[in-house]
């Protein structure tokens, strides 16, 4: 229902389609081979109607001594069959290579963006079905495009050798299409451009009202709104429609040439035959030709023009795709590629923790002082900030944050880490302002248990491997699972986290933690609420565990529950 | 119980319009029909060199054809966007009617901006089915009927094979479209959906796998379910292309069938010589419309879905009916608030399984400010919804000695303001927002019920102080997406002042001060209990509130089965969600 809001887009999501997915240059060749090869069949196809026709009529010849050519046609019109099916094919296959490449980068560049505010829910909606409507544009846009080049050129090769003047007809014709389209195109633009900010208003009226319906309901206002509904929309259509009768101009002139330049072939070939200027069979021959042929030219354009709407939705993906892949990345990410960390087994600790391009290359080996926040506030976009802090973490000790909910304990937690930057304040390790530090090497200092741990798809063992990019032993992740009283190592999860209750899945995020210290031996430990999930027994059991793990690092526990506080050696509130 | 409105009248009124463009868009394909036939003869009969005159009459008609047909069309796509808008115009006020009904209990369409846009999207895509779905297939058939009877006076035999062929390829054309869509959903499905459990699981846990290191291990586990799917799309790529080759194979058989028939026929004396091109050439004219009949199938089958979907709205049951005979409302005859109630009162979500609010008892005298506490996932917004007459309820409710049951659910909210967590800014200005509340309001009460609700240095803030003529700032500031940005704490705040200045004698208040820091709140709450003096509050909250602002404090207890991790129903359907 809105074509101009589809139209609008222009080819810049076209081009960047193309060239941000590898695989579609080379399906944009087997377009080209496959166009042509529809060019000779419509070509030869013409060609044996033609002479089929002049046979029987002009030379009066029985069907006994046309039936090869009859079956030639039959084998002509079938291959043309074939390749409309193979043409489908090639399109979904290699469709569906070039979604999956958008979305591996798409994926790997998200997961360098800061993560306030995007519902991951709806950008995982968005990866997976949104890309995969780009099917109809790699299935039917792209292709037909390419026909809308490749077929008119060979169709009006085929008639110049065949008949010039109906080529001619042709020729002349077929760039006004494209001219008139830009014309009409550029002229809708400028108007569309002064009328679009309040179509748009006029669309967007629906759904702001839907959304406050429960307001306007409250109020006693909801069954007023039907008129407002009725004059917008009206307005609306209104406006739409004044805008279409100059948009489907372009469409006018695509239908007009193609058929009026039908009908002047007609006419131009049959005042030729009358005047004696093709005579025989084979004047005939070329003239109906000629006449069948032309048609073929204007087809695909035609064709591209309908397609278009299938590939608006993916279109609209791929704007949202490449929006995402507009934003800058997070600074602690940035330099550090995803697809390579983690990815080789070749020291990647090493390349991490000198690789800060020479900033300080972090000492955290055991913290003399500890971590200090001084008047730290955090704020998120569209809220009040949260409350300041002010705190200091001594080394080798445990703290306990009592803080109550909502003060912004995980915020807090999350700036360690480097995920969060206070917009007043300063955070200071050992007396080095954090700002300072290579983010990486911070990171890879600290073993961190977030409120609701990751859960991939695969065993408790998988999951419990994701401590460290190195990958850890069976034996290593054994001790872990058993030391948090985290479920059977070879217990399937799945991503939703079905299988697993509430509290396995915080033993199984505990599991990790501990066989990151185990492995890496990081100085600083973050709990947030590690046990908000467990009965007090497990509590007291994975906490006597956790004992030997606390000894002698810098460990920052949020937590109001007792058996924590217990264990602390200090508790902090702001 | 079904809607109480009357069939959709919307597709009757629209029905002339649909009409006429579906007349013109099967004239522009006849014209197409014509045009080659004409042209086929118009070839055939020239090369018997005829005087010029004979042919005077073809040549005219070819060019008529060749003009008509791009106009026809061009009239055709107007005639019918306007009848779609205009479809779309009744459709809308249809599932507004709908929606107004159903609101805000009847329908998990508020908390969900996602399932929201695609209400709204389903009333376009039904507007999709005329213009892509219905149309194409009108005109594809009477072309196709026009095309056989022209054959079949020409000669009966190819008249048959063009029916036979053009049947098949319109029933197994879009058939096999369907089919391999079927395959593909089929094929795909699991993959897709661990995929999407995969992607959600890194976006969501990204910060701590970047932390821990691990990210590029866990995204390479998702994206082995990609690889899962594009191989799925791959293997299952040969289908796509079936409907078309179907189509394009019986046309085939139509061109090839047609010079078959009409050559022994021609031979024969059966069929006069310069018609032969006519036989031959008619069938092409007539697959053209046919052929995009499985894209039209495709759009038609998108639109049902969507139909359904809008269905189930105005289908759907109102979750608080009205009373056959409602009682007269007179709550209080003295005027002023009236005496309320409330005994064991229990009240169930629609579609929960269990009551979001089970035993309360509370009675409130007119114009007693009470505070009513508790930690979430005890049914506080519950408690705010049912006094509005959105949800029914068991136990006793009553106002003025009368079951609000008894009454009409519009003319409780005539009793009842509600400041709910969630209350909508609208994309207008400032003043029409808080004139929802008040129609008849003045400049200086609207700027009185900011100030009250802390808002008097924003409004300050926006410029163009109110009264002085001009219409962008102060009062005059579009709010909301086309407008000025409103955060958390404003839109809070705005809806407070939208509530006070609403002329009424009950106030319900959730949630007041949820995004306000402590100091903002008590200024807040102290001068918004002073402006409901003599009025009836109750303030939901789950924080301490300043000393004065109500009279009497209750405490709710999550219902039983105690459950602090309460998700599933209470969230989808709106219940508390505070904390």
């Amino acid at each position: 229902m809105t074509p101009l809001a589809a139209r609008s887009r222009g080819g810049a999501v076209d081009r960047r389609l193309l060239h941000q997915a590898h695989g579609a240059t080379a399906f944009i060749g087997v377009c080209v081979a496959l166009g042509l090869a529809r060019t000779a069949c419509v070509a030869a196809g013409a060609w044996l109607i033609a002479s089929l026709i002049a046979g029987a009529f002009a030379a009066g010849r029985d069907l006994a001594s046309l039936t090869p050519q009859l079956i030639a046609l039959a084998a002509v019109l079938a291959s043309r069959a074939l390749l409309a099916s193979v043409q489908g094919a090639a399109a979904h296959r290699a469709g569906a290579g070039v979604k999956s490449a958008l979305r591996r980068r798409a994926l790997e560049h998200l997961m360098r963006l800061p993560s306030d505010g995007r519902h991951s829910g709806a950008t995982a909606a968005l990866l997976v079905r949104g890309i995969d409507a780009l099917d109809g544009y790699f299935a039917r846009y792209l292709p037909q495009l390419v026909l809308a080049v490749v077929v008119p050129m060979g169709v009006v090769a085929v008639m110049l050798a065949a008949y010039p003047p109906a080529a001619l007809i042709v020729i002349l014709t077929l760039p006004l299409i494209p001219l008139f389209g830009i014309l009409i195109g550029r002229y809708t633009r400028s108007r569309a451009e002064r009328q679009w900010e309040s179509t748009a208003h006029l669309a967007h009226h629906f759904a702001d009202l839907v959304a406050g319906l429960p307001t306007l309901k409250a109020f006693g206002r909801a069954a007023r709104q039907e008129g407002a509904i009725e004059a917008t929309t009206g307005a609306y259509r209104r406006r739409s429609m004044e805008l279409l009768r100059i948009a489907f101009c372009s469409a006018l002139v695509l239908e007009l040439a193609a058929s009026l330049s039908v009908a002047i072939v007609a006419v131009t070939v049959g005042v030729d035959l009358v005047e004696g200027g093709m005579p025989g069979e084979a004047g005939l021959r070329t003239a109906l030709f000629v006449l069948i042929l032309a048609p073929e030219a204007y087809l695909p354009l035609r064709a591209a023009g309908a397609h278009y709407h299938a590939s608006a939705e993916g279109l609209a993906a791929a704007e949202q795709v490449f929006a995402i892949l507009d934003e800058p990345p997070e600074e602690a990410t940035r330099g550090a590629e995803p697809a390579q960390r983690g990815m080789t087994d070749a020291e990647p600790s090493a390349r991490e923790t000198h690789g800060g391009g020479g900033a300080m290359s972090l000492p955290l080996k055991g913290l003399s002082m500890g971590i200090t926040f001084r008047r730290v506030v955090f704020a998120y976009p569209g809220r009040e900030p949260l409350p300041e802090w002010s705190l200091t973490v001594p080394a080798g000790q445990t703290t306990v944050l009592t803080a109550r909910s909502g003060a912004g304990k995980s915020t807090l937690m999350a700036a360690l880490v480097g995920f969060r930057r206070p917009v007043s304040g300063s955070i200071a390790f050992d007396g080095t302002d954090l700002a300072d530090l290579d983010p990486a090497a911070v990171r890879r200092s600290i073993a961190w248990l977030p409120q609701r741990p990751v859960l991939i798809d695969g065993t408790v063992a998988d999951n419990v491997r994701l401590a460290v990019p190195e990958g850890a032993r069976d034996a290593a992740v054994a001790k872990a699972i058993a030391a948090a009283h985290a479920p059977a190592a070879t217990r399937r999860v799945a991503a939703d986290g079905s299988g697993l209750s509430a509290g396995e899945a915080a033993r199984v995020g505990l599991a990790r933690l501990l066989l990151r210290v185990d492995l890496l031996d990081p100085p600083i430990l973050l709990l947030d609420e590690p046990t908000a999930h467990l009965d007090a027994d497990t509590e007291q059991a994975v906490l006597h565990a956790f004992a030997p793990y606390r000894q002698d690092r810098t460990v920052l526990i949020a937590s109001h529950r007792p058996a924590v506080r217990a264990i602390a050696d200090r508790e902090a509130d702001r | 119980m079904t809607t109480a409105h009357p069939a959709p009248r919307w597709r009757d009124a629209i029905a002339p319009r649909l009409a006429l463009g579906a007349t013109l868009g099967a004239l522009a394909q006849l014209s197409a029909l014509a045009l080659l036939a004409v042209a086929a003869y118009l070839v055939s009969r020239a090369w018997e060199q005829p005087p010029i005159l004979y042919l005077m009459v073809a040549v005219t008609s070819v060019r008529f054809f060749g003009i008509s047909r791009g106009v026809l069309r061009y009239a055709e796509r107007l005639v019918s966007h306007d009848a779609a808008f205009r479809g779309l115009e009744r459709l809308r006020v249809t599932v507004w009617r709908a929606l107004v009904r159903l609101a805000p209990a009847g329908v998990p369409v508020w908390r969900s901006g996602d399932l929201q846009s695609r209400l709204v999207d389903d009333v376009d895509g039904v507007g999709d089915r005329w213009l892509r779905g219905a149309l194409p297939l009108t005109s594809a058939v009477i072309v196709a009927v026009a095309a056989v009877v022209l054959q079949t006076v020409l000669l009966p035999t190819a008249g048959l094979v063009l029916a036979l062929a053009l049947l098949t390829a319109a029933l197994l054309g879009p058939a096999l479209a369907a089919w391999s869509s079927r395959c593909a959903v089929r094929a795909t499905a699991a993959a897709r959906g661990d995929l999407t459990e995969g992607v959600r699981a890194c976006l969501h846990g990204r910060e701590e796998l970047v932390a821990a290191g691990t990210d590029a291990v866990a995204l390479e586990r998702a994206l082995a379910f990609d690889e899962r799917l594009r191989r799925a799309h791959a293997r299952i790529a040969w289908t796509a292309g079936l409907g078309e080759a179907a189509g394009l194979l019986a046309m085939a058989a139509a061109v090839v069938g047609a010079l078959a028939v009409g050559i022994p026929a021609v031979a024969a004396g059966r069929l006069d010589g310069v018609l032969l091109a006519v036989v031959a050439l008619v069938p092409l004219a007539a697959f053209e419309p046919v052929l995009a009949l499985p894209a039209a199938a495709q759009q038609t089958a998108a639109a049902k879905a969507c139909g359904r979907r809008l269905r189930e709205i105005t289908r759907a049951t109102e979750p608080r009916p009205d009373p056959a005979e409602p009682m007269e409302y007179e709550p209080n005859p003295l005027g002023g608030p009236p005496y309320i109630e409330i005994k064991r009162l229990a009240v169930t979500w629609p579609g929960a399984d269990r009551p979001a609010l089970q035993g309360l008892d509370l009675t409130v005298q007119p114009g007693e400010r009470v505070a009513v506490m508790g930690p979430s996932g005890s049914g506080k917004s519950t408690l705010a919804a049912v006094l509005m007459g959105f949800l029914p309820y068991e136990g006793t409710l009553r106002f003025g000695g009368v079951e609000l049951a008894e009454y009409f659910g519009d003319d409780i909210r005539r009793t009842v303001g509600l400041c709910s967590q969630d209350a909508h800014v609208f994309d207008t200005t400032l003043a029409e927002n808080l004139r929802l509340a008040r129609p008849a309001a003045a400049d200086e009460e609207l700027a009185r019920a900011l100030r009250w609700a802390g808002l008097r240095d924003w409004l300050e803030g926006l410029g163009g102080a109110a009264g002085d003529g001009s219409d962008r700032g102060g009062l005059q500031t579009r709010l909301g997406e086309h407008g000025r940005a409103v955060s958390g704490g404003e839109r809070g705040r705005i809806a407070l002042a939208r509530c006070l200045l609403a002329d009424r004698e009950v106030f319900v208040l959730d949630e007041p001060d949820a995004h306000l820091d402590a100091a903002t709140a008590a200024r807040v709450l102290r001068t918004a209990a002073a402006a409901l003096e003599g009025k009836t509050a109750i303030i939901i909250t789950h924080r301490p509130l300043p000393e004065g602002v109500v009279d009497r404090i209750v405490r709710l207890r999550p219902p039983l089965p105690a459950s602090g991790s309460d998700t599933g129903n209470s969230r989808l359907w709106g219940a508390d969600s505070s904390g």
